[in-house]
């Protein structure tokens, strides 16, 4: 902001002067006339001399009088001096701190932006540009809102258009906040760690239609990179250590699935249920190392899919054996509603089936013993939607946000389940890459459903033809044999 | 009887798998190196190699490439499956696809599994 100079006028000290020097013309006039008339006794003299000394008697007695009535007015104005004194003082302390505050703004790693969406006007900081990857100098509305309409808001339940659009509608105030907001930028940005291409902000949004300046929409960017990165160097290690228990596992497993088979007739009911217990604790595990490993992959941008047409029942029938057993184990049931006319649908079979176990494997963990799940499958408007519904102990609204999130744990689950806080961020990441979505409703107390989607592959038939041209042999999540007809297309 | 050679090092892993082939029929070699598994390759013809990729002496590409040879015909009459417990490498995909006749990540492959696909690869 620009420094407006307080004026200071000068004309009371001139109109001083100037008076006295009338004064003093006035008074020799008269001083002399006198003298004249009383050496001379000019009678011209004389009256020119009772003028001049009535003019000096009526000027003195005005000044006199005007001295006292202007007293009150000379107090105002001094006061009025002092008080233009102080104002121009704070002016002074108000802008040297409004400088220091727009340089700490500057500095801090957040950006903010205060919008008016009716007329069109931003006011931001300028480093939103840099944390939202957008190349133009001036912000305008419209680029600002299509970066987060664009963004990857990581798992959150509503992105921020939907919500905006929501409010507008609904002429309501609300506050909300987008953890893990990823921004890819079209230019180099430079953070403390280095040049980067991609932006991680927290993104807190209230959107208040009565502000009385327009301004209905307020953010602010909280910059995240730096913590996003360290995390994915944390995963890196993290990876690198699921690999090594990779072997332990196989051979757990391994071990387990021969001892069930050569002890078949010959255990005892007890000690059939404490085998079963083993088989279901070293598939968790291993499903744990599986989830590692593909969000590493995901970080490594080195995840892929392979979609194929497939009858949704069948992949319903690969996962449903090992789910009841799992459920059953923990004193659950599972029961499953597939509907036998589903059209076929475009999936990775392998990476659908981490999905379906994720997420039935959280329905056990989070409902009670005894509970019931039920995994209900239906078309919709060129999908299939599989529903996952619990009667366990449900969500609270405040961490639905959340929820899929990286290594988002819920304030629940830290003590009371295990887990390593990416079952759901992976499965968002294997259902939008499938092109369909996920999303939860819960009631705390009451139950949660997860749900989710994939095309039909009517929809997308052509794509994904053209796409399993360019790649090589079909995998699975065991690996792929050639000819085999489990891998064959 | 199928022969079947486990080329692998750790043999934890290695008698497992033995244990339930033998168990299902086959006549099950174990050799934990590659120049041994190299050796006896060039002896015995194999119905199946269980090729482990990580082996202290050799990688599996580099077996492969020897078993193979330079134009991809040799062993022609023997399916090799490579077994990890790791992803495959960008530059190591292209030669596996070319030279292996299976990719399988063990720990996803219970030994009742295993048994399951060298029935289908057998029959």
């Amino acid at each position: 902001m620009e420094q407006t100079p307080i004026p200071t006028s000068k004309a009371p000290f001139i109109k001083t002067i100037l008076l006295g020097h009338i004064f003093n013309i006035v008074l020799s006039l008269g001083i002399f006339s006198i003298i004249h008339w009383v050496l001379n006794y000019d009678i011209y003299y004389a009256v020119g001399a009772v003028v001049i000394s009535a003019t000096i008697v009526s000027i003195a007695t005005s000044l006199i009088a005007g001295k006292k009535i202007h007293q009150p007015y000379r107090q105002i104005s001094q006061e009025l001096d002092t008080l233009h004194a102080q104002v121009v003082s704070t002016h002074a302390a108000y802008q040297a701190e409004s400088k220091t505050n727009s340089a700490l703004i500057e500095r801090l790693p957040l950006g903010f932006a205060l919008i008016n969406t009716t007329s069109q006007k931003v006011a931001s900081s300028s480093n939103v540009s840099d944390l939202l990857g957008i190349t133009s100098k001036v912000i305008q509305v419209s680029t600002l809102l299509r970066a987060l309409d664009s963004c990857n808001s990581n798992g959150s339940a509503i992105n921020f258009s939907q919500w905006l659009s929501t409010l507008k509608t609904k002429d309501a105030q609300e506050y909300r906040v987008w953890p893990g907001v990823v921004f890819d930028s079209q230019k180099n940005i430079v953070t403390l760690t280095g040049i980067k291409q991609t932006t991680a902000c927290t993104l807190v949004a209230h959107y208040n239609p009565q502000d009385p300046d327009g301004n209905d929409l307020a953010l602010i960017f909280i910059d995240s990179t730096d913590e996003y990165n360290l995390q994915d160097k944390q995963m890196e290690f993290v990876a690198l250590a699921a690999h090594e228990l990779r072997g332990p596992i196989t051979i757990l497993r391994g071990l387990i699935d021969i001892l069930t088979d050569e002890l078949d007739d010959k255990t005892k009911k007890e000690q059939e249920t404490l085998l079963t217990r083993l088989t279901v604790s070293a598939r968790q595990l291993s499903g744990y190392v599986d989830n590692i490993l593909s969000v590493s992959k995901i970080n490594r941008d080195s995840f892929e899919l392979q979609l194929t047409e497939a009858k949704w029942n069948q992949i319903i029938d690969i996962v449903q054996p090992d789910l009841t057993v799992r459920a059953r184990a923990h004193k659950r049931t599972v029961s499953f509603n597939t509907p036998d006319n589903l059209p076929t649908v475009a999936v990775d079979s392998g990476m659908i089936a981490h999905v379906l176990n994720n997420l039935v494997d959280n329905a056990i963990k989070y409902s009670n013993e005894n509970g019931q799940i039920t995994v209900t499958s239906a078309s919709k408007n060129g999908y299939v939607e599989t529903t996952v519904h619990d009667t366990g102990i449900g969500i609270p609204a405040s961490v639905v946000g959340n929820l899929f999130t990286k290594f988002y744990r819920s304030h629940r689950s830290k003590q009371a389940v295990n887990g390593t806080g990416l079952g759901l961020y992976l499965c968002k990441a294997i259902v939008d890459a499938h092109g369909g979505s996920i999303w939860v409703k819960s009631t705390e107390g009451a139950g949660a459903t997860f749900g989710f989607t994939v095309p039909e592959f009517s929809t997308v038939a052509d794509k994904v033809k053209s796409d399993n041209n360019k790649l090589g042999i079909l995998r699975g999540s065991h690996g792929w044999i050639k000819n085999h007809a489990m891998y064959r297309r | 009887m199928s022969k079947i050679l486990c080329v692998e090092d750790d043999h934890f892993i290695a008698d497992m798998y033995a244990h339930a082939l033998k168990k299902a029929g086959y006549d099950v070699t174990v050799i934990s190196n590659g120049a041994e598994a190299l050796k006896e390759l060039k002896q015995t013809v194999y119905d199946v190699v269980l090729l482990d990729i990580m082996l202290p002496d050799k990688t599996g590409v580099e077996i492969l490439n020897e078993l193979r040879g330079p134009k991809g015909e040799g062993l022609p009459h023997t399916k090799i499956i490579v077994t990890t417990n790791f992803e495959e490498a960008d530059e190591d995909r292209s030669k596996l696809e070319a030279l292996a006749d299976g990719y399988l990540i063990k720990a996803e492959v219970i030994p009742s599994k295993m048994v399951e696909l060298v029935k289908q690869i057998t029959g």
